[in-house]
């Protein structure tokens, strides 16, 4: 224990703090800017100078370790002076008529201000109006003016990326946004770039942050204390009235979110602790308050969309099923609430669950490589599966958990965006994954093997030598039931609920579409193979599906509805409502337990068989299907909705609703980037629009799960132009 | 100056070519390849020997010929002036006079080295080998007592009896901030961590500053030696010695030196048979002056961008790679191996009460000799501007001498005869820095140096804090405007209190000086500030927008130069008759002014302007 004396007052504090640790524990208010709590202390605005008994200059506050007997003021007249002056030069450079204009209050209220100024900001204008840090110190500086000329920087505002757009003419460089993309996401996107007055903040070489491998976590949006980074969503939505604790649902990592509410509506969902994905942090608000969201139930008469009441939609519903009887199939997603599952498990053991059909052990083992602080070296091979779009999130708490870095090499036919980010990459051909692995954990002479280079094996076991290693897989996308080596495997994969739908009582949703006696769906969040017909087909979600239905029931999403779902690890986690579903949509528990109260009988129970391992199926070469679709799970979806339909954002981040198809067999069919294509396979026919990649081997086509499109296994097709 | 010491036998004569940056820029690679041709010429090959050497100091008059042992003296030496000066000095046996130094204002060459004032008020202590011996030989180092330090300390003192030796010296660290070297080094050794690391700064951001490149250049061994005491002392198995990527030259000696001491057995693992092991890597600098500072030099060294950080912790707690580390600049090294050899006592009692032996600064801007000095602590500024630099040229008045690089302070001619250490630079505003010294004359505004040293500065701040980044470019704002004429009431009152603010605020050295040329100036020439700012007026007759050309009516011939040169037709009149400018069409580039010929001197400045 250091003791020290803080404006005449003794504290005890510990080795390795520093003086604005203590101050801040014992409630010593001091103004802070560049200082975050979870980021590296930087030193840089000065405004927590404190004075220092023996030392000729006031020190930084938030940077200076405690000694023994330290003396400390934090409060002097001449402190007071020098944090007004850095005010007063911050001010200088940052648009600051909001803050010094003399009709704030009226422009507060949304009043117009009939002064034309030369440019024009203002407080109304900044999208941190009310939550910007800097506006808080300068109100409570009282600074009116400065004596300083203004000077506009006049840097073009950077709003040509998804989600959220930079104003570095209002960045006061405080360096937390650079920290916390490096400190906070090993990702380092963006950096200072230039010296003296003409400092900045950017990306290297200024490119676009989707070009310069931006994980869109938002992580540096949330550090920024001034409008310089602003979330475009909520931009102009105002200041949150209430934040809610609950969980994100997006993924099976169900991280915690705090979830920003204004007049009890979703405006934003920021961290709360751990890290958030694209998904978490940008995804949910403007999914919630979709425009597209039917809020009303909606049936189908000729072809037309009619609005009808929730009494008139409940009793269609249950007459339907009441006429169809042991002839309905009733298919839901895996990402319902654990309540909603059990009261459609009283519909009997006919369900189908979307998403599920192959095998899976050891799930709980994620959680000791996850989280067990192991003191042991550390690689990791992902198999197939992209650990940065999909799984970020996993792999930083991977990296916080580990005292060293872990070595990531990623074996993978289809490069994705982690190739970039891994310490090795290797492209196996498709198919021979497996091989590859083999020939990588043996000890067996290195020789070339399914595409990869014998050097390219000789430095991948370096990189392996003396590391526990391992295996990350998706089992959606790649079956390593024939690897030999012995290693320990991990599947990572996005379904929610697995232990509860894993059961052995659910069947797929492949067996209700095989099974030719089934006439009548019920479906909660999923679609229907293009092809086929049924007589009558009732639908259950959030947004209108692709495909022709009788009975559109409007469905609350996971912010909605108070509820639990298990994650990756085997944990339940509760979710809150955080607002009222819109319009007259309703949780899906409601609408399913009023479907029952209408029916007089219980359905009849059907045992379906449990199918595994049907991904990987191998068919021979046909030469009226030249091409192997590769096809792989979607954890970018909600309620079987591809995200990228709904929100733009994610689609420019995300190829995955495009066919991904080589230049060379684009060029030989003279297919155009972008343009709508048809896949036909043996028993499916769909149309889809391609995206041009050498990211997917000659021969090869690539897609993301989607069943409204067909796109549900790796299967033989060919592609025709429209 | 003393000859070489162990001249080799054989030989009659040493002919030494400077080979410092400066002479090299001058050709005198190949006056000295014709030197050898012409020897060789003449049969003398066996009598005569040439040898480049590092730079003697004397830049100005490169290149530079010595010729040993009679130290005599040939200054701006010519690939033609090679065969005279053979058969002068080698046949003849007499002094080639053509060729000799003639002092400003005077007539009578001086042939020796020693008599002429730049060198004879000198006091070579980093400096001993400068020019005496071939810095890509380390056998001549060894031969001038190289390295014997090093078997001094290796074999008969304990690593606390080296730190003792230093401390007593009272040797401060020549880089910039003058702390005590001896009570860092041991800091470091106390420090609790384990590898410790030690660093030589040579980055030298400071513009027209070349010391510590000087001494890397002539004299490498001697860092060398320096850094191997220090890293025995501290504890240390691995050393950095940083370098621009400017100083090709540097670069280039201290690899092949590095080389050399490890195939001497001076480096590497066991060194001299006493088990002690030291590695030494080269870094080279990407150039930024601040990443001159310790913090930002370690992070570059690190493979970061160099900024700095806070301190504490100090790099002796918390260095490179989060271990304790020293940090010494190249001349503060360099200084160690003779303190070991001729001991503590000597060396302090060279120099004032706290800032002991020499240093070394870089004389440059109005002044006779420019070049490189090192002198003992406690000389008088108007020793080094008129007995070594030979005064300010062409009859013109001292106004100021600029010391400590960029932020230094502007001291002004009532303390000529302060005797400088580090105490009394910072008593008047100023500082040591790493030896810079500017000298100005009258003709010298103060505004505009002022805003000169300050705009490079702002420009150079890394741009991490806010009162060096933005407080720097407020005071060039308000400066800019001074000098434009539009100077408010007000201003000086406010660059003050900015000035002093950004000093006290700023994180890093860079900041916390960076004020001083201007604070100096205010407070020793306020006068041309409230000239600048009420009148519209540049008593030096500087600053553009407070000056015009006129013609003197009296004076002009009509000789038609100025009209014909001007660029803008702003000059009209008849020939033989009085010309006239148009200041409206003026842009004040001065040109008339240089081409009116001097017999008639019709063109003047006048300020304020018309
Ligand atoms: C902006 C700035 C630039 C500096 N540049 C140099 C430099 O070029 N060379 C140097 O030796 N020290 C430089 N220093 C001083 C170093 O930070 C450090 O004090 C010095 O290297 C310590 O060595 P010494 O104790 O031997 O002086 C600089 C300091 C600042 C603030
Ligand atoms: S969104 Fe995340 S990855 Fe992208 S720059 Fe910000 S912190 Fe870095
Ligand atoms: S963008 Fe925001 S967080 Fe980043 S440096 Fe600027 S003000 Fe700080
Ligand atoms: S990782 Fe999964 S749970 Fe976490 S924010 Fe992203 S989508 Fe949501
Ligand atoms: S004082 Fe200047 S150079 Fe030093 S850290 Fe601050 S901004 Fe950078
Ligand atoms: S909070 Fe300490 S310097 Fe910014």
């Amino acid at each position: 224990m250091i003791s020290i004396t803080i404006n005449g007052k003794e504290f005890s504090a510990k080795k390795g703090e520093t003086v604005l640790d203590v101050c801040r524990r014992e409630g010593i208010y001091i103004p802070t800017l560049c200082y975050q709590e979870d980021l590296t202390p930087y030193g840089g605005c000065r405004l927590c100078i404190v004075e220092v008994e023996g030392m000729p200059r006031p020190m930084t506050a938030c940077t200076l370790p405690v000694q023994e007997g330290m003396v400390i003021q934090t409060d002097t007249p001449r402190l007071k002076e020098l944090r007004r002056f850095t005010l007063e030069l911050i001010l200088s450079e940052h648009p600051y008529s909001c803050l010094v204009c003399e009709k704030k209050t009226d422009c507060a209220s949304y009043m117009e201000c009939i002064e034309k100024e030369a440019i024009t900001f203002g407080c109304k204008y900044c999208s941190a109006n009310g939550n910007c840090e800097l506006q808080k110190l300068v109100e409570e500086f009282g600074i009116k003016e400065i004596p300083y000329q203004f000077k506009y920087r006049n840097i073009p505002v950077e709003d040509y990326d998804p989600f959220f757009e930079r104003d570095y003419n209002l960045c006061i460089l405080c360096g937390r946004c650079v920290r916390a993309c490096a400190e906070l996401r090993c990702a380092y996107v963006i950096d200072f770039h230039h010296r003296g007055p003409r400092t900045l903040v950017g990306t290297a070489f200024n490119l676009s942050h989707i070009d310069a491998n931006c994980q869109f976590c938002g992580a540096c949006v949330d550090a920024c204390p001034t409008g310089a980074m602003r979330e475009r969503y909520n931009k102009y939505l105002g200041k949150p009235d209430k934040v809610i604790k609950t969980h994100c649902m997006l993924c099976s990592i169900g991280c915690p979110i705090n979830a920003e509410t204004r007049e009890n509506k979703i405006i934003g969902t920021t961290p709360d602790g751990e890290p958030l994905c694209v998904r978490g942090r940008f995804g949910i608000a403007p999914m919630v308050n979709h425009p597209k969201r039917v809020t009303v139930p909606l049936l189908n008469k000729n072809g037309q969309l009619v609005e009808i009441s929730w009494d008139d939609a409940l009793d269609i519903a249950s007459n339907i099923l009441k006429e169809y009887k042991d002839r309905t199939g009733i298919i839901f997603s895996h990402d319902l609430h654990i309540e909603t599952i059990n009261s459609l498990s009283t519909f009997g053991e006919i369900s189908g669950i979307e998403n599920l059909g192959v095998e899976i052990q050891n799930v709980e083992n994620f959680e000791t490589l996850c989280l067990a602080k192991t003191g042991k070296k550390i690689a990791i091979i992902a198999v197939n599966f992209d650990l940065i779009q999909d799984f970020s999130v996993f792999l930083l708490r991977i990296k916080r958990a580990l005292n060293e870095k872990p070595v990531v090499i990623l074996v993978d036919p289809i490069k994705t965006k982690s190739a970039e980010i891994v310490d090795l990459y290797l492209r196996p051909e498709p198919g021979k994954e497996i091989e590859v692995l083999d020939i990588l954990l043996s000890e067996d002479n290195p020789c070339e093997t399914g595409g990869i280079k014998k050097e390219e094996i000789v430095t991948a076991r370096k990189l392996l030598a003396r590391r526990e290693v391992c295996l990350l897989y998706n089992p959606y996308n790649v079956n390593i039931n024939g690897l030999n080596s012995q290693v320990k495997c991990y599947p990572i994969f996005g379904i929610l609920n697995f232990p509860i739908l894993n059961s052995g009582k659910l069947s797929s949703a492949e067996d209700i579409f095989e099974n030719d006696g089934i006439e009548c769906l019920y479906l909660i969040g999923t679609g229907i193979p293009p092809m086929k017909k049924y007589k009558k087909v009732i639908v259950q979600n959030c947004f209108l599906p692709d495909f022709d239905f009788d009975l559109f029931l409007p469905a609350a999403t996971f912010l909605e509805v108070d509820g639990s779902f298990i994650d990756l690890f085997g944990n339940e986690k509760k979710l809150y409502k955080v607002c009222e579903p819109p319009g007259q949509a309703r949780a899906d528990e409601w609408i399913i337990k009023n479907i029952i109260e209408r029916l007089d009988f219980e359905l009849p129970r059907k045992n379906h068989k449990y199918h595994p391992g049907r991904v990987n199926e191998k068919e021979k070469p046909d030469s009226e299907y030249p091409f192997y679709l590769i096809v792989r799970e979607n954890t970018f979806k909600y309620r079987g909705k591809v995200l990228s339909k709904i929100l733009t954002g994610f689609k420019r981040i995300h190829h995955d609703c495009r066919l991904w198809i080589n230049p060379v067999d684009a060029s030989r069919l003279k297919v155009e980037n972008g343009k709508p294509v048809k896949v036909i396979g043996k028993d499916f026919e769909s149309v889809v629009e391609v995206w041009i990649t050498d990211n997917v081997p000659e021969g090869f086509l690539f897609a993301y799960h989607d069943r409204e499109k067909g796109l549900v296994k790796n299967k033989r097709v060919r592609v025709e132009c429209l | 100056m003393s000859g070489r010491k162990k001249k080799p036998k054989g030989f009659r004569l040493d002919l030494l070519v400077c080979a410092g940056t400066g002479c090299v820029s001058n050709r005198s690679f190949i006056v000295k390849d014709a030197l050898e041709k012409e020897i060789v010429k003449r049969g003398l090959q066996d009598e005569v020997r040439v040898i480049a050497t590092g730079c003697q100091g004397f830049c100005e008059r490169g290149p530079i010929v010595i010729a040993q042992p009679d130290e005599i003296f040939y200054q701006r030496v010519t690939e033609k002036d090679v065969p005279y000066l053979v058969e002068e000095h080698l046949i003849k046996g007499r002094p080639a006079k053509k060729l000799m130094y003639v002092p400003e204002k005077e007539a009578i060459p001086i042939p020796r080295m020693s008599d002429i004032g730049f060198f004879k008020h000198q006091r070579l202590i980093v400096l001993r080998n400068r020019g005496r011996l071939d810095p890509e030989n380390i056998e001549e180092y060894i031969a001038f007592d190289g390295y014997e330090a090093l078997q001094k300390v290796l074999t008969s003192m304990t690593p606390e009896q080296v730190i003792e030796e230093i401390k007593k010296s009272g040797l401060r660290g020549r880089g910039g901030a003058g702390f005590l070297t001896g009570l860092k080094w041991e800091l470091c050794r106390a420090a609790e961590g384990h590898p410790k690391y030690i660093i030589c700064n040579g980055d030298e951001g400071d513009p027209g500053a070349f010391m510590d490149r000087s001494v890397l250049e002539a004299d490498p061994h001697s860092v060398i030696e320096g850094m191997l005491i220090g890293a025995y002392a501290i504890g240390a198995q691995k050393g950095f010695i940083y370098v621009r990527k400017e100083y090709p030259l540097a670069v280039k000696r201290v690899q092949h030196a590095l080389k050399q001491a490890s195939e001497y057995g001076l480096l590497g693992e066991d060194i001299l048979g006493t088990g002690f092991n030291f590695f030494i890597e080269v870094v080279q600098g990407a150039g930024a002056f601040v990443c001159g500072e310790e913090t930002a030099l370690m992070a570059a060294i690190e493979g970061r961008v160099g900024r700095p950080r806070t301190r504490p912790p100090y790099p002796v707690e918390k260095g490179l790679w989060g271990k304790p580390t020293n940090i010494n600049n190249v001349e503060t090294w360099a200084n160690v191996p003779i303190i070991i050899l001729r001991g503590a006592d000597w060396f302090s009692s060279i120099g004032t009460e706290n800032s002991k032996g020499t240093k070394i600064f870089s004389l440059v801007g109005k002044i006779n000799n420019t070049g490189l000095v090192e002198v003992p602590m406690g000389i008088t500024l108007r020793q080094i501007i008129y007995d070594i630099g030979g005064g300010i040229p062409y009859n013109k008045k001292f106004k100021a001498v600029q010391t400590g690089g960029p932020s230094g302070g502007c001291i002004p001619e009532k303390y000529l005869d302060l005797p400088i250490d580090y105490e009394s630079l910072t008593e008047v505003g100023s500082m040591m820095g790493s030896g810079g010294m500017i000298v100005m004359d009258e003709d010298t505004c103060m505004v505009d140096v002022a805003r000169y040293f300050l705009n490079f500065t702002q420009q150079e701040s890394c741009g991490k804090c806010v009162p060096c980044r933005l407080g720097t470019k407020q005071m060039v704002e308000i400066l800019n405007r001074i000098v434009d004429g539009n100077g408010k009431d007000g201003d000086l009152e406010l660059l003050e209190s900015i000035g002093q603010n950004v000093k006290l605020a700023s994180l890093c050295g860079l900041g916390q000086t960076a004020p001083n040329p201007v604070l100096t100036t205010i407070k020793y020439f306020k006068e041309e500030y409230i000239a600048h700012i009420n009148e519209k007026k540049c008593p030096a007759l500087v600053c553009k927008a407070l000056i015009s050309y006129v013609i003197d009516p009296e004076l002009c011939t009509g000789c038609v130069a100025c009209a014909k040169n001007c660029p803008t037709m702003a000059i009209t009149g008849e020939p033989k008759k009085v010309y006239k400018i148009d200041q409206s069409k003026c842009i004040k580039c001065g040109i008339c002014l240089s081409v009116c010929p001097p017999k008639f001197g019709a063109v003047k400045k006048v300020t304020p302007a018309i």
